[in-house]
């Protein structure tokens, strides 16, 4: 028995060895990841990066462009561009991370109980997702931050729960697949119990799809989040969501069109990052799929 | 194929009704109180019990599911605005045009654009053709499509002047909102059009075609498109609900009085019955156009077709 | 035989597939001839280079990554590898036609088989569409399959009647030159007899001459008149059927033919070659085949032996034969 373990950890290791090989050669993929790392550490270093508070009202200076003492220019309120953003990132960072976590929390638990059990248990969570995924995902979020109410954290749940089914459907998928393999019949024939096969045997194999999609995920849910905002659902002001600085620009763009420019080029670079590194990981895991 | 129609076109039903259902449930057990929200914190008790029992919100809520499904689905009738009163199936009639021809209209600029695109990277795979219209739909496709909106606006109608900034008075002010919603559909449609004509082109029957003596040309568009077209198909599915839900911001923007404007209204002054009509009505039409998609499958992938028999 | 005779001749072809790092030696100097009328058997492993040969022929190699950096493909007095591709598409699937390894993905999917055959017709001949059609459902009829299922999609066939159906597509304009790539190998047995028995058929009345690729000898004895066996991408031994079968003289022909079961003698065991075929991207420097062989000496690994007559149009590529 240990020994058969150590050998499939040794398994697993040059697999995850494979991987980053194949993802380090993914020249987009790179730029991904640096950029994913910049931003994430522009999020952790908030604090002491940015040259003003972000609050901070510089009167004599309002709507200000670009200039050495305010390198993207000021707002209608004075209030430091470039400082506004870097903040904006932690706010991102997190909305996109978090509802992510949640989304995938959830979408695993209603997606492996499907895909475990199947029978009359699986269709009914397929039929409610279905209906679930008839509702387009804006529109469902929209509607769930309005009884929510406004907030950061409110957004994050409303974009938690809008797209928990991709990864509940995923998951049911990978596991059905998983489940018909000869090693899973010989986990039931030795009796193990159903908790244990899903935690050590499936969830193994549906984690490196899970991660691809997490990441590709994060994009998606910052642009939610980002929408949220500025419709006025999401982050309140003076916090500096980019969606809300989008918002808050928008009366002002006609003659100082860095306020709207800077935010939304925050959101894109930001949802690109990940859009590439989920692809160069998808790809790295499955070689099979690339072109 | 008939039976297929009829099968599919029923199963609409079910879903409109679980939709709704979800959609109530949710929105009736979120802590909140829609009385005190319309009339405001300084409301009297008085008036706020006069709205509860004006509106049925005493009830418990199996009454309340019963009486808005009943009303909904058999009278036809989304109740009225808790705001001021007007009826939100009449407000939904009069802006269901607009948000119609917003998304078909956006949804058609996304396979004009995604579709040829993505046969030109596929025919051209590892040439500048190719890199561009990558690189250009991997910035489109990770664009927030109200910021887009926005530049649009700055640069077009600001800048330019040459179209207007709000409103639909002539089909000039169609041309930003639908191009707006339209290009990340667009993105996301060039990509799998690329990767799925690049798996088509490998497969035998190409090589079949070329053996007959068949030119390149014909052989992508005679050969290829069509099989690579069917996963094609699902994209155009998954952008049409990115793409309704953008309509919301976008109307928004440019003040359009449809659907997606009308909901972000209500949400705002947190008008349930608004909220919840706008969520049907829209699910509703996506529904409906993942009706045609599948419909398309049949059109398409002759192998389809004999499934459904 | 003589030049008037011959109907297609390789000179010296050579083809390479590159990838990043590496280049396989597909195809090493092969030089054939194929008469009128005649089939001529390719014979050999899979992964020897047979069915390289055949859509090099065609030039219908992908490329990238394979490529032909060598040699002449001569018909009529023409090298078809210099032709410009317009050119080569008026002779593909009219001259020279091809039938394909597997018949359930060499037919597209989502068009009526009855249009695929007509694709050919109506590119190579000057025929209305509704002739084109008309053909079309003679050459069905002809493959022994009704005309009304002309509108039928390909998943509404067997495997058998696919083939078929590509035959049709292969000698809907009659050609000269017909490239057989292992037809029947995808098919069940009781299957394979009846489309061998039909292209028989279909020969004699065409008069076409036949390049059958196959590793199965027992279709190179009842098909062929001539047979050539290839070996990591070399020819090691050419001659007419009756030469090769009765006085197989390289030792991979024997070899071959040891690994047959044979109904004749009892309880003789099959004799399977020992290992296996030299990695391509770095072929054995000399005798491809002596690190299999037998027989090798120090001769066969330095030198590489060049084909040798072995008495009619008999010739082997080996040591042994003087």
């Amino acid at each position: 028995m240990q020994s058969v373990k150590t050998n499939q950890s040794m398994v697993k290791k040059s697999q995850f060895g494979m991987v980053m090989k194949r993802l380090a050669k993914n020249k987009m993929a790179i730029v991904g990841l640096v950029i994913v790392i910049i931003l994430l550490m522009i999020a952790v270093l908030a604090n002491v990066i940015i040259p003003y508070d972000y609050g901070y009202q510089d009167t004599s200076a309002l709507l200000q462009a670009p200039c050495a003492k305010h390198l993207l220019g000021t707002d209608n309120l004075g209030r430091d561009i470039l400082s506004r953003l870097i903040y904006g990132t932690r706010l991102s960072m997190k909305m996109g991370i978090l509802s992510v976590l949640l989304a995938a929390a959830l979408g695993t638990f209603l997606g492996s109980i499907a895909g475990y059990y199947g029978g009359i248990v699986d269709d009914i969570i397929m039929r409610f997702l279905d209906i679930y995924q008839s509702i387009p995902g804006l529109v469902m979020c929209v509607a769930l931050a309005a009884v929510l109410g406004h907030g950061l954290n409110n957004s994050i749940l409303a974009v938690g729960i809008t797209t928990m089914s991709g990864y509940a459907r995923m998951i049911r998928g990978s596991i059905m697949q998983v489940k018909g393999m000869e090693y899973i019949e010989a986990a039931v024939a030795i009796n193990a119990g159903d908790r244990r096969i899903i935690l050590k045997h499936i969830m193994p194999n549906a984690i490196s799809p899970l991660i691809v999609q997490m990441t590709m995920g994060i994009g998606g849910a910052i642009l939610m989040a980002s929408t949220l905002s500025y419709i006025g659902l999401g982050a309140q002001a003076p916090m500096p969501e980019w969606g809300s600085m989008l918002a808050g620009g928008r009366s002002y763009m006609r003659d100082y069109g860095f306020i709207v420019i800077f935010p939304g080029l925050m959101i894109m670079i930001c949802v690109l990052a990940f859009n590439l590194l989920g692809d160069g990981l998808r790809d790295a895991l499955d070689p099979r799929l690339k072109d | 194929m008939l039976k297929f129609l009829v099968k599919r076109i029923l199963w609409l039903i079910p879903v409109v009704l679980g939709v709704s259902v979800l959609i109530f449930t949710i929105m009736c057990f979120t802590p909140g109180d829609p009385a005190r929200n319309a009339l405001g914190a300084d409301a009297s008790q008085e008036s706020i019990d006069e709205f509860n029992e004006k509106h049925g919100l005493n009830e418990s809520y199996l009454v309340r599911l019963g009486s808005f499904l009943k009303s909904t689905f058999v009278e036809f009738d989304l109740g009225t605005s808790y705001i001021n009163g007007s009826s939100v199936s009449e407000q939904i009639t009069s802006r269901l045009g607009y948000t119609l021809k917003i998304t078909y209209i956006g949804i058609l600029i996304s396979i004009v654009l995604g579709i040829p695109a993505g046969i030109i990277a596929a025919t051209n795979q590892n040439t500048w053709k190719d890199s561009l219209s990558m690189v250009v739909s991997l910035f489109c496709a990770s664009m927030p499509s109200f910021w887009f909106a926005l530049l649009l606006v700055m640069f077009f109608a600001l800048r330019l002047g040459w179209l207007p900034t709000v409103g639909v008075k002539s089909w000039t002010g169609y041309i930003l909102p639908c191009v707006s919603i339209g290009i990340g559909g667009a993105a996301g449609i060039a990509r799998q059009t690329r990767s799925s004509m690049l798996e088509v082109i490998r497969q035998d029957y190409v090589t079949t075609a070329k053996a007959k003596g068949q030119s390149h040309s014909r052989i992508i568009w005679g050969h290829c498109l069509r099989n690579a077209l069917i996963p094609v198909l699902t994209v155009i599915g998954s952008q049409m609900a990115v793409l309704v839900g953008s309509s919301l911001v976008c109307e928004t923007i440019f003040s359009i009085p449809g659907i997606g404007s009308y909901l972000v209204t209500g949400v705002n002054q947190r008008d349930y019955p608004v909220v919840l009509g706008c969520v049907v009505i829209l699910s509703l039409i996506f529904s409906l156009t993942m009706l045609c998609v599948d419909l398309m499958y049949a059109v398409v992938d002759p192998r389809f077709r004999n499934i459904l028999k | 035989m003589s030049e008037k005779d011959v109907l297609l001749s390789i000179e010296d072809l050579v083809v390479e597939y590159s990838s990043d790092s590496e280049i396989v030696h597909a195809v090493n100097d092969v030089s054939l001839q194929i008469s009128k009328g005649q089939t001529l058997g390719l014979v050999g492993e899979t992964g020897a280079g047979k069915t390289t040969i055949a859509k090099a022929i065609m030039q219908i190699l992908p490329d990238p990554p394979a490529r032909i950096t060598g040699g002449k493909v001569i018909m009529d007095g023409e090298n078809l590898l210099d032709l410009k591709e317009d050119k080569m598409q008026k002779i593909r699937g009219n001259r020279i036609s091809m039938i394909f390894q597997d018949p359930m993905t060499a037919l597209n999917p989502t068009i009526v088989v009855g249009k695929q055959i007509m694709e050919a017709i109506s590119l190579h001949e000057k025929v209305s569409s509704r002739e084109a059609c008309r053909k079309a459902e003679e050459m069905l009829e002809k493959v022994g399959i009704p005309k009304e299922r002309y509108s039928d999609y390909p998943h509404q066939f067997s495997g058998g009647m696919k083939q078929r159906v590509i035959i049709a597509i292969a000698l809907a304009c009659n050609p000269e030159l017909l490239l057989a790539d292992e037809p029947t190998t995808a098919l069940d047995v009781t299957i394979q007899a009846q489309v061998l028995d039909m292209m028989n058929e279909l020969k004699q009345e065409f008069g076409t001459s036949v390049l059958m690729i196959t590793h199965d000898l027992g279709i190179v004895a009842e098909t062929c008149d001539c047979v050539a066996v290839i070996y990591a991408g070399e020819i090691v031994e050419y001659g007419t059927a009756a030469e090769i079968f009765d006085n197989p003289q390289h030792p991979y022909t024997t070899g071959l033919f040891g690994s047959l079961p044979n109904m004749a003698k009892e309880g003789g065991r099959l004799k399977p070659i020992d290992g296996m075929m030299p990695d391509p991207t770095e072929l054995p420097e000399g005798c491809k085949f002596a690190p299999r062989c037998r027989f090798a000496t120090e001769k066969c690994r330095q030198g590489r032996p060049e084909l040798r007559s072995a008495g009619g149009s008999h010739v082997v590529r080996c040591m042994r034969t003087s």
